[in-house]
């Protein structure tokens, strides 16, 4: 990429990180009236009951962050490019999930329509074709003709034995997601494949470790369904060790054969929320830092569009605390990780 | 020349809830009003009463299309009738319609898991070979075993590897003995506590187990004489399917037929639904109307609702002018010079419709560029052979080819020869440099007109400070002649003096004036960006106006053009000779012609319609019937 495009970007990423919520200022949003949060992000007119509601400011926020990724995207040519779009179709495999998982539990259309993210651009999933099936099975003769086909066979295994969980599916689609974004991160320049595989690998720590847990735990699968549920190898939770871990039988003796420094980081934890919120900070961290210092501009794009997808989902939390009545302790609690 | 839009009224309609259907469809058969989707938040009619009867209407609308895929001859629309469909009538409709789907959708499955068992078939064919890899008693792989469970089968090329590590967890070993394109072929070999577990890992792996085909033990002769007939039932099987989807259908041909007059009567209806609000039983719209249309409008409504209603029609306000859709007066001889202003984008409604315009200058370069009788009518001639495959195509080569004749005739050539007619005025090549000149007035006489229609189109849409100030307005005007004034003095009597300079810096500082007043940011910041706009300015208005000079050199292209071809020609002997201008003559029409084509929409797009034309205005979309299929 030329020094040109490469000053260019910085420019637009100092400008748009400007615009991120500041660390300090999140007690202050928790704090603040429900309209005067709607009102600063631009949410105002959000209308509707109250899942309408936080649906439809989940998908303008994320409206407005797709927005700006088109334009940090515009530059990028190549594999550059190809890794941004894929990362952003994240969003897209949401939206397949709710559908399936809509289709499968019998939603009506509207219902289901009202989940889903306007990916605009981004898009590649023929929406209004998957909706208008009339049952799962047409649903996913239909999903047969597109880019997501190799889906298809595993959500008809679970579409015809109804006992199976609908989470096993959810981990396809993740794995299938994850491993595609690992793959073209290995097709960047040196430089750039390093700085970004670091961030995603904590990335990928935190999502491993966080399923792991719950999969064990909370759910009772084998180690080995455990382990083939997770997507690619982290930074600092390599397969080696995941395949160790996932034979732990506690929670405890997990977090103590964790690897440097995230058994120190977890020590004496048990509950589920304090871990995520630990782990959300140490990727967030990770983040921060590619965004100020990396040289590599494509993984200070991959890192901002980390911290943009945090602060969707603090918003969110937020926001949906806020209709439900919750208390602020509450939702602190259950933000914790983007203040930690 | 010049021509506007058609005046266009704003139509309220206010009416019972009952009569909207039947309005919907008067409305519709008179093709005579746009839609207005917006609606006030606060006004007191916020109901959207048929936004239900709309969603009905799409369901049966995609069910419908789903069935009709298969039609092997579409139903003859000719005498369908176009009436007001009620709700209870769609409902009913779209019921038969969702269990005629069923049907056939259940009959799809059948033909995927049919055709699933075929790929499968093939896969067996293709394992049978892969078997005689394993090293191993195939007898014994088939026979349970107390203690041990094997599985063979494929899995996804994607999976092997995590898969592979997964199953170590659970005491388990996976061996591939082939990897094809998508899949590795696997024996997989557990114990029986472990069975279940890995059974279910399997299955999210997207293992597809392949049970060991006794026919092994056969001949082969056998084995693809049982294969083949295997694959014959399951295709068999799939005709039967396809057969019975089309038995389906034509068993409710009637109701089938019935669903495409009910989808043409109940689409309008279906597109009201965005602009109709209402309370209760009191329904409104809001729409534009061609002001000729609007006593036809009354006088069908009146004919046709039941019950009163109010229908009213005023001027657009000047608020509104943006959003008032664009008609053009229908000219066939315009159609293709319409598609290409289209291309452009749709003028406001306020402002000049440039089709005529663009028409009448870009035929007139044409032939200015490409001046030759004999390349006209070669290009009369491809546009006749060629008229039936691009709508509109005949008209427009028709007048190009005119154009570049009678210019021909003007230039005495034809097919490049350049001296078996006698010119009626010159050729190009007697003398370039006048030619050159002429093209530069040609320019400058363009975007003098160019700048008119900008000060007209900015008046027209209330920009009145621009219409004066801007370098689109009048002063820009005034500078684009004081500069040409200024040109002329210098290359002609070499002279620039006072008068030159105050002729230009005049007209250029109110410009930049008028600039410095709308920016904000430091003096020095101010300074630098008006010093950058003013050479813009000035550098502007002399590559537009050398632009033109385009003109002259692709007339003189096309001389020179066909004197390299009659040289080379001069090189062969006779048949070498008549072969090499023919070839020429042809790769002057197709290159050079589509060249100059290109060069003329160039000048007219950049040079013309990006001085006076916003391009932003909406077409005039009326609520019309329309067939489904």
């Amino acid at each position: 990429m030329g020094s040109v495009i490469n000053s260019y970007l910085s420019s637009r990423l100092e400008v748009l990180a400007s615009r991120l919520i500041r660390l300090e200022s999140l007690p202050g949003i928790i704090e603040s009236d429900l309209e005067q949060i709607l009102k600063r992000f631009g949410c105002a007119d959000c209308d509707g009951d109250t899942d309408t509601q936080v649906f439809k400011i989940h998908r303008k926020l994320i409206g407005k962050a797709l927005q700006d990724f088109e334009i940090l995207f515009r530059p990028f040519t190549g594999v550059e490019r190809d890794l941004l779009n894929f990362a952003v179709h994240w969003y897209e495999l949401s939206n397949l999930k709710t559908l399936i998982r809509g289709k499968f539990t019998g939603k009506s259309d509207i219902a289901i329509e009202n989940e889903l993210i306007d990916l605009e651009s981004f898009a590649v999933l023929p929406l209004n074709k998957l909706l208008e099936a009339d049952d799962p099975l047409e649903m996913m003769r239909l999903l047969e003709a597109t880019p997501y086909s190799s889906i298809v066979r595993h959500a008809r295994s679970i579409y015809e034995e109804e006992g199976q969980n609908l989470f096993s599916l959810d981990a396809a689609i993740d794995r299938l997601f994850f491993n595609g974004l690992a793959q073209r991160i290995r097709f960047l320049e040196f430089i750039d494949q390093q700085q970004a595989t670091a961030l995603f690998g904590s990335f990928m720590d935190r999502l491993n470790l966080l399923w792991l847990i719950r999969y064990r735990f909370s759910y009772n699968l084998s180690p080995a369904k455990s382990y083939y549920l997770l997507a690619t190898t982290g930074k600092k939770i390599h397969s080696g060790n995941l395949m160790q871990l996932a034979k732990m039988d506690s929670l405890a003796e997990l977090i103590s054969h964790l690897p440097k420094p995230l058994n120190s980081l977890l020590e004496n934890m048990s509950n589920m929320t304090d871990i995520e919120n630990i782990m959300e900070h140490y990727v967030l961290s990770a983040a921060v830092k590619t965004l100020k210092y990396s040289p590599s501009v494509i993984s200070r794009v991959f890192a901002y569009i980390l911290i943009r997808e945090s602060e969707i989902q603090f918003l969110h939390a937020v926001i949906k605390g806020k209709y439900l009545g919750f208390d602020e302790s509450l939702i602190r609690q259950a933000t914790g990780g983007m203040q930690a | 020349m010049i021509d506007f839009a058609v005046k266009m009224q704003h139509l309220s309609l206010t009416m019972l809830r009952d009569d909207a259907p039947t309005a919907s469809i008067e409305l519709a058969k008179l093709e005579a009003v746009h839609l207005i989707e917006s609606r006030d938040e606060d006004s007191p009619l916020d109901d959207m009463p048929a936004m239900e009867y709309q969603q009905l209407y799409q369901s049966l609308n995609s069910r419908y299309q789903k069935i009709a895929h298969y039609f092997e001859q579409p139903i003859n629309s000719d005498n369908i009738k176009s009436e007001a469909v009620s709700r209870k009538k769609l409902e009913n409709i779209s019921n038969k319609v969702k269990t005629i789907w069923g049907q056939i959708s259940v009959l799809e499955e059948e033909i995927r898991q049919s055709k699933d068992n075929i790929n499968m078939t093939h896969q067996l064919e293709s394992s049978l070979e892969r078997f005689r890899n394993l090293d191993i008693d195939l007898g014994k792989l088939a026979r349970e075993s107390q203690f041990i469970k094997i599985f063979i089968g494929t899995i996804p090329n994607n999976e092997y590897d995590q898969l592979e590590r997964a199953l170590t967890l659970a005491n388990t070993v996976m061996d591939a003995f082939h990897q094809a394109d998508i899949h590795h072929y696997v024996t997989v070999v557990t114990s029986r506590d472990q069975q279940d577990d890995v059974s279910e890992i399997l299955k999210s792996a997207g293992f597809h187990e392949i049970s060991i085909p006794q026919e092994l033990h056969q001949h082969p002769d056998i084995i693809r004489r049982n294969i083949e007939k295997q694959l014959s039932a399951y295709q068999k099987h799939v005709d039967e399917l396809t057969e019975n989807i089309n038995k389906v259908i034509s068993d409710h041909r009637d109701i089938l037929f019935e669903t495409v007059s009910i989808l043409s009567g109940a689409k309008p209806y279906s597109e009201l639904a965005n602009a109709l609000s209402g309370k209760g039983e009191l329904v409104y719209l809001e729409g534009w109307i061609p002001e000729d249309k609007m006593q036809r409008v009354n006088q069908q409504l009146q004919q046709h609702l039941h019950y009163p209603y109010l229908l009213n029609f005023r001027e657009p306000q000047q608020d509104e002018l943006l959003n008032v859709p664009f008609l053009e007066k229908s000219s066939r001889l315009l159609k293709p010079f319409r598609a290409l202003v289209g291309q452009y984008g749709i003028p406001e409604y306020s402002e000049i419709d440039p089709t005529r315009l663009f028409a009448l200058s870009y035929i007139l370069m044409f032939g200015m560029m490409f001046g030759d009788i004999g390349h006209g009518a070669v290009i009369i001639l491809a546009g006749f052979l060629l008229r039936k495959k691009l709508d509109g195509l005949f008209t427009f080569t028709a007048l190009a080819g005119i154009s570049s004749m009678i210019f021909g005739l003007l230039y005495g050539s034809l097919f490049g020869y350049e001296h078996v007619i006698h010119p009626v005025w010159m050729s190009p090549m007697e003398d370039p440099s006048h030619m050159l000149v002429l093209a530069l007035y040609w320019g400058i006489g363009f975007l003098v007109i160019a700048n008119l229609l900008s000060i007209y189109n900015l008046l027209a849409i209330g920009q009145q400070e621009q219409a004066f100030f801007s370098n689109r307005g009048v002063v820009g005007l005034v500078l684009f002649l004081g500069s040409v004034y200024a040109g002329y003095q210098y290359m002609v009597n070499n002279s620039f003096g006072i008068s030159e300079l105050t002729i230009i810096s005049v007209p250029l500082s109110v410009i930049l004036w008028k600039h410095w007043q709308h920016m904000d940011g430091s003096i020095a910041e101010k300074a630098l960006l008006i010093l950058i706009e003013g050479l813009d300015n000035m550098i502007n208005i002399l590559s537009s106006t050398l632009s033109f000079l385009r003109v002259a050199a692709f007339s003189l292209n096309h001389v020179a053009l066909a004197l390299a071809v009659f040289t080379l020609a001069g090189m062969m002997d006779t048949f070498g000779h008549i072969v090499t201008v023919i070839l020429g003559n042809i790769f002057i029409i197709v290159l050079e012609g589509g060249i100059v084509a290109i060069q003329c929409l160039r000048l007219e797009y950049y040079e013309g319609f990006s001085r006076f034309f916003s391009g932003r205005g909406r077409r005039f979309k009326p609520l019309k019937i329309e067939s489904v299929l």
